[in-house]
């Protein structure tokens, strides 16, 4: 019980020091996958992040995601190099986060099974640039056990990551996002 | 001769583009026999990014780390990765994500057990991260 208490506590410090979040009914889990794809007739890329932080307060509909930039595995050394080194910059940058909310939190109900669509508002943070944005996504309920889901689409400029010309013909403008997470309970 | 100097510099051109291809597509590796940039105790390097999460990551960001420590727990992910979570304090520790190898290690561990992994120092969230990790002794 006394570990629960300090284990409730110290998630609750992660994310003040990240940011806030408020309120009870807070479901977290510290395995979501993050991934991104980009595909041009040239090349596709693809990278996935299996260790990403999240945190869901089901009551007031505040999210929050914390994702290492390192973690990001790619299928080839060179591009995940180029990645860290050139355009992440991860050495300076070593994390993103995004804070925000559901906003039709309200509609999902957590005690009956089902697929809920919600949108999400919030603040994307990387590469030292904030970026308000909004997307769509799921909650499915089954069982007890909470999943998240979305996807959105990143621009790379947007965030002050240049692509070197040599290289634009191979990366897609927008580059898609998915998130996904399976929440677990703790209460405090 | 002439002739020659064509065939020379066509094979020549060749081979550099075939080599150039061959880096570009190289796969990431497996660090079984690269050596370590530091060798040190799971709770040592977590008890680090505790201490002062900004130094720790200057100095062991991107490095190959080889950690000795306790298994406080294992388990796979819904891809299938498995990730082995070292002692840190009593909450938290260092979450070594397995490269494909290990499926074969994981049946042989079992929580409580003193390995060796090295893998490659991603930062820290609530655990610290290795990613491409091995397991070098279980």
């Amino acid at each position: 019980m006394q570990n629960k208490l300090f284990f409730v506590s110290a998630l609750s410090l992660f994310f003040l020091m990240q940011g806030n979040v408020n309120g009870q009914s807070k479901y977290y889990d510290k395995n979501c996958d993050v991934s991104f794809y980009s595909h041009t007739p040239i090349e596709d890329i693809e990278a996935k992040n299996t260790s990403a932080v999240s945190v869901l307060d089901v009551e007031s509909g505040a999210l929050e995601f914390a994702v290492l930039i390192k973690a990001f595995e790619f299928q080839k050394s060179l591009m995940q190099e180029h990645f860290n080194e050139n355009y992440m910059e991860s050495e300076k940058f070593p994390k993103a986060t995004f804070k925000g909310q559901v906003t039709n939190i309200s509609s999902v109900k957590m005690t009956t099974d089902g697929n809920y669509p919600i949108e999400i508002t919030g603040t994307l943070t990387m590469h030292g640039v904030s970026k308000e944005i909004s997307t769509t996504g799921t909650i499915k309920v089954s069982g007890g056990n909470i999943g998240g889901r979305s996807e959105f689409l990143v621009k790379p400029e947007d965030f002050n990551i240049a692509i070197p010309s040599v290289v634009k013909e191979k990366i897609e403008k927008e580059l898609k996002v998915t998130v996904e997470a399976n929440y677990s309970a703790y209460t405090n | 001769m002439k002739r020659l100097m064509i065939l020379t510099t066509l094979l020549l051109g060749i081979s550099l583009a075939v080599l150039a291809v061959y880096f570009i597509n190289q796969p990431v590796s497996s660090l079984n026999g690269t050596k370590p940039d530091f060798a040190l105790s799971s709770a040592a390097l977590y008890g680090k990014f505790v201490q002062n999460e900004d130094s720790a990551n200057k100095q062991y960001l991107g490095k190959i780390v080889e950690l000795s420590g306790k298994v406080k727990d294992y388990g796979a992910d819904e891809n299938g990765q498995m990730s082995l979570i070292l002692e840190g304090d009593e909450l938290f520790g260092v979450n070594c994500k397995l490269n494909s190898s290990g499926k074969d290690v994981t049946p042989k561990i079992q929580k409580g057990d003193q390995v060796k992994v090295k893998g490659v120092c991603s930062g820290k969230l609530m655990d610290v991260i290795l990613v491409n990790c091995s397991v070098e002794q279980g």
